[in-house]
């Protein structure tokens, strides 16, 4: 895994733009492993009608990024590692104005598309070096730069730091 | 005193603006206050955490009897994962201070105590039977409970820290309120000020104003009354000049003038001494009347040197009123025709009689003057005529003769001193009577012109202002 992801992201960065749009064009390959995430609504053609069942190897291929920041409901700041949700839309080709992401506890709840754009809102699946489990606040959790971000800093962005994240519908 | 006046302007000014600086200050404290506890919202949080902390125990109970009667789409491993992640949360740093403060850390230590003994009791067991509810329920009731005791007191201490919280909002609004009456009641108080201040400054502006005018008014007094000085002193130093002039001119003329009569006297009065030849009483009476003549021509040459030389020391004064021409003309005719015993003048005047603002006696020497040489230099058998006219503002006296004129060339040179014609070489005279008379008739404000045709005669025109009848008034008033 740790030599596998620094080629990943290298491979991310030498490929083009529509290198990109080339990949979500392509159909994706069945999910081998556990599925951790499953997409659906607004998918691109390819995918017409279907759910996107996805495997931790593929959340492993997309970009890596971390993010130190101090969250609502823990103390101190931590250090997350995942992928950026605005590369997993862009990967996955989905249109849509809207997330609908839904917790393993059946927490529901809507987010703007746009805030994926306007900050690094990341899909984390590493705290501090360990990884996210079910019993905690795994196996993924999304996370906003809130430090970064002083308007972040409010309960209207609080409630959108999904943990125990198993779907997300694009409409 | 303006020391004292002015200290408690500047205290009451300090206080004003303290006071709305203090109030200012503890308004917006207050409200950064209230901002930023209306920020920190953990316990509204709380009550979501235990409730889904409580469902997700439920929903495990739920799970591990519906598995046991055979239900296999319940998964009550996940449902394990999702109570240990909700009593986790409860565990992290925040949500167990707030437990704490409330006196909840017991039942919560009590609760994890329970999930520890359930994540036991499935792990211990074989995989078949992992999830035993005879095994789990003391364990899940034991936890439920102390949720529901958790829950129950963080409803109560929400809803009193929300009762509290909407106090001390109430509370720091009426403070709020209160600085913002002082912040308007000191704003007023330095509007008071302000206006003030600047109707004194209006007022000093106005003082300075005028204390300048006086201060220009005084300057100019004072310039004014050295200025009156130094022209009564350049007076009184041209008077001392004209009277030196005067001194001068008077020893010249007399050195100049006076020796051909006084010669003819001194020659007269020695043949009369010598007695020889013998006269007869004719020829003495002739030679008598020949000295008297030239007495008599000295007196006029002194008369006239006296009236040249006060007038080069700025001597003569005129003094004028108003004065009917008309009258004046008629006077002189009247005393010449009786001295010559000869009529040969003639008058006419214009119709109103013409006044004249004028000094008469000045008026009536110009005139003798002008109707002596009109005389003089025209033939015995021709009359002199004098004319009075209003022309504009100005009263004019013409003489006319009909005696030989003046050449052009000599005409400009008439008034000159001691200028004396072609014409005039065979008549005495020495130049000083029309110089004279063009002087007194200028310091009235007046003037003297000549006119004159070769062999047709000479007009000379005196012009001097003219007055209305109601000026005599006037002058008497002045005078």
């Amino acid at each position: 895994m740790k030599l596998i992801r620094p080629c990943v992201l290298a491979t991310a960065l030498l490929l083009p733009v529509p290198g990109l749009a080339q990949d979500a064009a392509k159909p994706l390959p069945p999910a081998a492993g556990e599925v951790i995430l499953t997409v659906a609504g607004q998918l691109p053609t390819t995918h017409p009608g279907e759910e996107i069942p996805l495997d931790r190897a593929f959340l492993d291929t997309l970009p890596h990024r971390e993010l130190v920041t101090s969250t609502s409901v823990t103390d101190g700041k931590h250090h997350f590692e995942g992928f950026l949700m605005r590369d997993l839309l862009e990967r996955l080709g989905t249109g849509g104005d809207t997330a609908v992401a839904i917790a393993l506890n059946d927490y529901i709840v809507e987010i703007p598309v746009r805030d994926f754009h306007d900050y690094d809102v990341v899909v984390a699946t590493h705290m501090d070096g360990q990884q996210l489990t079910r019993r905690d606040k795994g196996p993924l959790w999304i996370v906003y730069p809130r430090d970064d971000h002083t308007e972040l800093q409010d309960i209207r962005y609080d409630y959108r730091w999904v943990w125990q994240l198993r779907r997300l519908e694009i409409q | 005193m303006p020391g004292l006046r002015r200290f408690p302007a500047y205290l009451v000014t300090s206080l004003a603006i303290l006071a709305f600086t203090a109030f200012l200050a503890f308004a917006l404290i207050r409200l950064f206050q209230v901002e930023k506890d209306m920020r920190d919202n953990v316990d509204e949080n709380m009550l979501w955490v235990v409730t889904q902390a409580q469902v997700a125990s439920h929903r495990l109970d739920q799970a591990v009897n519906r598995r046991a009667l055979g239900d296999t789409d319940e998964d009550p491993e996940l449902r394990l994962d999702i109570l240990s992640s909700r009593l986790t949360l409860m565990d992290d740093g925040p949500q167990r201070r707030y437990l704490a403060a409330r006196g909840l850390e017991a039942p919560l230590n009590t609760a994890l105590d329970h999930l520890d003994a359930l994540r036991t009791s499935v792990e211990d067991t074989a995989t078949a039977e992992r999830f035993r509810p005879q095994a789990m329920a003391p364990h899940l009731d034991g936890l439920m409970t102390r949720l529901n005791r958790i829950a129950n007191a963080v409803m109560m201490a929400e809803w009193e820290s929300t009762g509290a919280r909407l106090d001390t909002y109430r509370s720091s609004l009426m403070q709020v309120i209160g600085s913002v009456v002082g912040i308007t009641l000191s704003g007023l108080g330095l509007m008071l000020l302000l206006i003030h201040a600047l109707r004194q400054r209006r007022i000093a502006q106005r003082a300075l104003t005028a204390h300048r005018d006086q201060l220009e008014v005084e300057v100019a007094r004072h310039i004014s009354r050295y200025k009156t000085t130094a022209d009564a002193l350049a007076r009184a130093l041209n008077r001392e000049r004209g009277v030196s002039e005067f001194y001068r001119s008077f020893a010249a003329m007399v050195s100049h003038q006076f020796r051909t009569p006084l010669a003819v006297i001194d020659s007269g009065l020695q043949r009369l001494q010598r007695r020889a030849p013998p006269f007869t009483a004719e020829q003495r009476s002739e030679r008598y009347q020949r000295l008297r003549n030239a007495v008599a021509q000295m007196t006029r040459l002194v008369e006239s040197s006296l009236t040249a030389a006060r007038l080069d020391g700025q001597q003569v004064e005129a003094r004028p009123a108003c004065h009917s021409l008309a009258a004046i003309v008629d006077h002189l005719c009247r005393l010449q025709t009786e001295a010559s015993g000869i009529d040969r003048l003639t008058t006419r005047h214009a119709s109103p009689e013409v006044l004249a603002w004028c000094d008469r006696a000045l008026t009536e020497q110009v005139l003798a003057n002008l109707i002596s040489n009109g005389l003089k230099y025209s033939p015995a058998s021709h009359c002199v005529h004098v004319t009075t006219a209003r022309e504009g503002n100005q009263a004019i006296c013409r003489v006319l003769d009909n005696g030989p004129g003046i050449p052009h060339a000599e005409q400009d040179r008439l008034f000159e001193r001691f200028f004396r014609g072609n014409n005039a070489s065979g008549t005495d005279g020495i130049g000083l009577g029309l110089n004279i008379a063009r002087h007194l008739a200028r310091i009235q404000q007046g003037d003297l012109e000549v006119s004159s045709n070769t062999g047709e005669g000479t007009t000379f025109t005196l012009r001097l202002p003219a007055a209305d009848t109601d000026q005599e008034e006037i002058s008497d008033v002045r005078d």
